[in-house]
């Protein structure tokens, strides 16, 4: 990589980790390492929230889903502007209003301990498994750069992470965050100019091409619960799963819990609301943008470099001859897509039929490369991930790739420090002090969170060498969250009747659970439904439960 | 008992109202830019 590729990404990575740690100051009280002693404004929030769900899996798994999956994915947004709206009236003035550090605190103000501590459990789960996916993004990345095994290349997002999250508590995070959001946007943008410039062919010509494979298809209006993204799943499962994951998640939570007042926080949520699904069609768009480049500059056969290099050492022959049934496969196609670029009429209908089949033909001989990895490797052989990262490294000019990776370090450093920090202030405030030591000072708390820190740290770059090879992150990300969200929410949900006690949360809780896992393992609805039915199994279940039986005991939460 | 909440003198309504206007009126506008596209590209 060229030297002033490396310097930007030094330089941009050490300013976050120095200011971080810098901001550090008022974080030896519990109140201000975990919630900044309330003093952050709307936009620091803001931008806090926005990032904190903007991750590397944003910056590199996306646009990879938009090169070969195309528009269709930000179906998944729809529902994400109404249930901000509806969080700022409901959860967020009660959360923030209540006084408590985390979201599972207050369930046993109102239910009892064990829903929150079988809540707070799920939390840890699936944002644990969450954080590995979202290290596993940058990891990639730098695996490619530096080519070291994928082990190596998380452990070098991972460390320096950890240590400003440990030092600096939420304030470091929050502060980062607002740094990475503007980069990022600078970041996309630049590298669409940068497309649209080097493109042979005009902006309507290029969409042209996309529409001709299906890439522009933005809405899918069928109601097909085994359809994964259409505009029901979309509006009505993403409205569930964004409430669970922006009300009840502690790493969205925590956030907002840190915020000046009420209606700052509220504010905050609302910058979301506005700027997130433009943001994400942006994001995408490079991608559609990126597979329409490919068509005029020939991409790699195999876009992960260390898989390309374990077939080419074991199956030279066989892989160069593939190299150059792809080579011709390559020159038909780019052949076709100008002729779809310059058609018109009824040619144009002809035009694009020649180009998918060519299109067709690359996939077929795509296929055979990714099946030789898999004799070769013995691992699954996705490299989705990979397309964006190559692209950058070998397409943009210098100093715009070193924004990008600078970019992804910083895209990855907040989410990951969100998480750490959201699984840190849970394991202690919700567990370790809630049934080990409730009585120790606040340094002796934020000792035990720097550990609990560390550990979190450890476990997700654990995971992250497993989920790499699962397909695109982003779907990784949002099914492993799928599949505990909707559950969680119904306890928020039933937080909020009254008359609903702890026994209909607690069994509640574990019946939607279960209801899930079913859907989940037993049947083809898409994950986005997952959401809406854990909600609303643990509702119908919880409601009736709760009027069996006598009240709540006096010292467990009051309706 | 719920935590205290702000008291609700009307004002809350009828900002949220507002908002929620505003909210869905940047989204039509987005979303139905991304139709457009799609109904002009997709064959």
């Amino acid at each position: 990589m060229h030297w002033i590729n490396w310097l930007i990404v030094v330089v941009y990575v050490v300013w976050v980790v120095v200011d971080g740690i810098r901001k550090s100051k008022d974080t030896d009280t519990v109140s201000g390492y975990f919630l900044a002693n309330k003093s952050l404004s709307w936009w620091v929030v803001g931008l806090s929230v926005m990032a904190t769900q903007l991750s590397a899996v944003t910056m590199i798994g996306t646009p990879g889903q938009g090169a070969t999956d195309g528009m269709r994915f930000i179906q998944l947004y729809l529902g994400l502007p109404l249930a901000m709206v509806i969080l700022g009236v409901t959860i967020v003035p009660l959360l923030h209003g209540s006084g408590v550090y985390t979201a599972y605190e207050y369930l046993e103000r109102r239910f009892d301990a064990r829903t929150r501590s079988l809540t707070a459990f799920l939390f840890l789960i699936s944002r644990g498994l969450s954080a590995g996916a979202i290290m596993a993004a940058p990891g990639i990345v730098f695996s490619a750069v530096f080519g070291i095994p994928l082990v190596w290349a998380v452990a070098l997002v991972g460390v320096p992470t950890v240590i400003y999250t440990m030092i600096g508590g939420v304030q470091a995070v929050a502060w980062a965050d607002v740094k990475q959001m503007v980069l990022i946007v600078i970041v996309l943008v630049a590298i669409m100019i940068v497309l649209i410039v080097q493109m042979p062919v005009n902006p309507d010509e290029a969409l042209r091409i996309a529409g001709a494979t299906g890439r522009l298809q933005v809405f899918d209006f069928s109601f097909d619960l085994s359809e994964r993204y259409t505009f029901w799943s979309g509006m009505i499962g993403g409205t569930f799963l964004m409430l669970s994951y922006f009300g009840t998640d502690q790493s969205q939570v925590q956030r907002y819990l840190a915020a000046k007042s009420t209606d700052e926080a509220r504010s905050s949520l609302l910058m979301s609301a506005y700027w997130k699904i433009p943001l994400q069609a942006l994001v995408l768009m490079v991608g559609v943008g990126v597979f329409v480049y490919y068509q005029f500059v020939r991409p790699p056969l195999l876009y992960n470099p260390a898989q390309e290099a374990a077939v080419v050492a074991e199956r030279g022959p066989a892989y160069d001859a593939l190299q150059s049934e792809y080579a011709e496969a390559f020159t038909l196609r780019e052949a076709a897509a100008l002729a779809v670029a310059d058609a018109s009429g009824d040619d144009a209908t002809a035009a694009m039929e020649v180009f998918v089949a060519r299109e067709a033909d690359i996939q077929t001989i795509r296929g055979e490369a990714l099946a030789m990895v898999e004799d070769v490797t013995g691992e699954a052989s996705g490299d989705t991930n990979y397309i964006f990262p190559r692209f950058v490294l070998s397409e943009l000019p210098i100093g715009l790739a070193g924004l990008f990776i600078a970019g992804v370090f910083a895209a990855a450093m907040s989410s990951i420090a969100a998480e750490l920090n959201a699984l840190s202030t849970t394991s202690t405030i919700d567990f370790y002090r809630r049934w080990w030591k409730p009585d120790a000072d606040d340094a002796h708390y934020l000792a035990v969170s720097k550990g609990a820190t560390v550990f979190w740290g450890l476990f997700a770059c654990v995971v992250a060498t497993y989920a790499a090879t699962l397909g695109s992150l982003i779907e990784v990300v949002n099914r492993f969250g799928s599949f505990f969200y909707g559950s969680i929410l119904g306890v928020f949900l039933l937080a909020m009747i009254p008359g609903a006690k702890s026994r209909g949360a607690f069994y509640g809780l574990i019946i939607g659970m279960a209801t899930v896992g079913f859907v989940a393992f037993g049947t083809t609805i898409e994950f986005l439904w997952q959401n809406v039915i854990g909600a609303v199994v643990v509702v119908l279940v919880g409601v009736p439960l709760s009027r069996i039986g006598g009240d709540d005991p006096v010292d467990a939460g009051e309706a | 008992m719920m935590p205290d909440e702000t008291p609700n003198d009307g004002s809350d309504g009828s900002r949220f109202r507002t908002t929620l206007i505003r909210v869905i009126i940047v989204q039509v506008i987005a979303l139905g830019l991304l139709l457009l596209l799609q109904l002009r590209y997709q064959p």
